[in-house]
């Protein structure tokens, strides 16, 4: 279990990448994007995936890896349908996953690409620490498929999953996309350490 | 009446016929099925790693978890419930991003696969039917009274091993 002051500062954490995040997309679609207050847990590993809308939500996501003092993954998850609209007002033409469009597809990752990257330089800039990143890699699948592949990279040695979780809401629409931060369990001690002056 | 037992990441349920055992969304991890014709008995494990001496010591181990605690644990159960000729199925093990740079961790699937295979030889039980790998994510059901597993993933639709 988190301590209600570790849970407080890695709220604040969410807010901070997510805000840079939303600010990034809400750019790039020209459109209103806002964030909910994050919210971090630690818990079984079986309830994030019904976090995210359960395990069989089909979902688009982008992974950002990240290294150095702060280590762990950045996954953004949104329903497929909205991921599409994104991708369709991005481009301008109508666009599925289904149909294999090149140019969509890039599309779709140079936003993940954008979102996660502003989120990672958010949290280095916050923490005064350099964060490295590689090139986010993409999926559409089920969600409990991807979050169990995430949780099982960053934190394989634990029995509940950590992690910083935002929901985004695009154009004020109901449905929702979600923007998770899984540290690893080192890191946490690092970014309570940087946040607190000690290190 | 016939139930459907959901199995959540990391746990493992046994049941008898006319019941079935489901778990949804397996990405990396693979379900596990150790089943016996004759007793019409059976259970499902949801694998997240291949072996449990990756957990923390003097930590209270989740046998579901790991590979060779779950396949241990799934035998002994359906042993005390008077099963006598086990059989295995197993599905998932999928990659499910491909990244420019290639690691260790992300041939977890794999990894995961080879590991319950492993088990399974070193118990003597039969591995009947497998779908495993590829880059799909599966929801599986697993029928006892007929032994048939079906498989659903996104883009494919569902099939039965």
């Amino acid at each position: 279990m988190l301590s209600e002051f570790e849970q407080d500062l890695l709220k604040e954490l969410g807010n901070i990448g997510s805000g840079h995040a939303a600010t990034a997309l809400s750019t790039l679609l020209a459109k209103p994007v806002n964030i909910t207050v994050s919210s971090a847990e630690m818990e079984p590993i079986t309830y994030l995936p019904e976090r995210v809308g359960g395990p069989e939500r089909h979902v688009a996501s982008v992974l950002l890896e990240l290294g150095g003092d702060i280590s762990g993954m950045i996954l953004i998850l949104f329903p497929v349908d909205d991921a599409e609209t994104m991708v369709t007002s991005l481009i301008g033409t109508p666009f599925t996953f289904a149909a294999a469009d090149e140019l969509g597809q890039s599309a779709w990752e140079e936003i993940g690409n954008i979102m996660s990257g502003a989120y990672a330089r958010a949290l280095s800039d916050w923490l005064m620490t350099p964060i490295m990143i590689q090139v986010p890699a993409t999926a559409i699948d089920m969600a409990g498929s991807i979050v169990e592949f995430v949780v099982t990279s960053v934190q394989p040695e634990e029995d509940a999953a950590l992690y910083i979780d935002t929901t985004f809401m695009i154009d004020d629409k109901v449905s929702a996309g979600h923007v998770l931060f899984l540290p690893t369990h080192g890191s946490l001690e690092q970014i309570e350490r940087r946040l607190l002056g000690h290190g | 009446m016939a139930e459907v037992l959901k199995i959540g990441i990391a746990e493992w349920k046994q049941t008898t016929a006319p019941n079935r055992l489901r778990t949804a969304g397996l990405g990396s991890c693979v379900g596990v099925i150790l089943f016996d014709v004759r007793t019409q008995v059976a259970a499902m494990a949801h694998v997240m790693l291949p072996d449990s001496n990756i957990a923390r010591k003097h930590q209270t181990i989740e046998v579901g978890k790991y590979a060779d605690t779950a396949i241990d644990a799934l035998v002994k159960s359906l042993n005390q419930a008077g099963a006598s000729r086990l059989q295995a199925k197993m599905a998932g093990g999928a990659q499910m991003f491909q990244f420019k740079y290639e690691n260790e961790a992300m041939r977890i699937g794999e990894r995961n696969a080879e590991a319950i295979r492993k088990a399974l030889k070193a118990h003597r039980i039969p591995l009947v039917a497998e779908d495993c790998g590829g880059h799909n994510g599966r929801t599986i059901e697993f029928d006892v009274a007929t032994s048939v597993l079906s498989i659903r993933t996104v883009s494919v639709g569902t099939k039965e091993i």
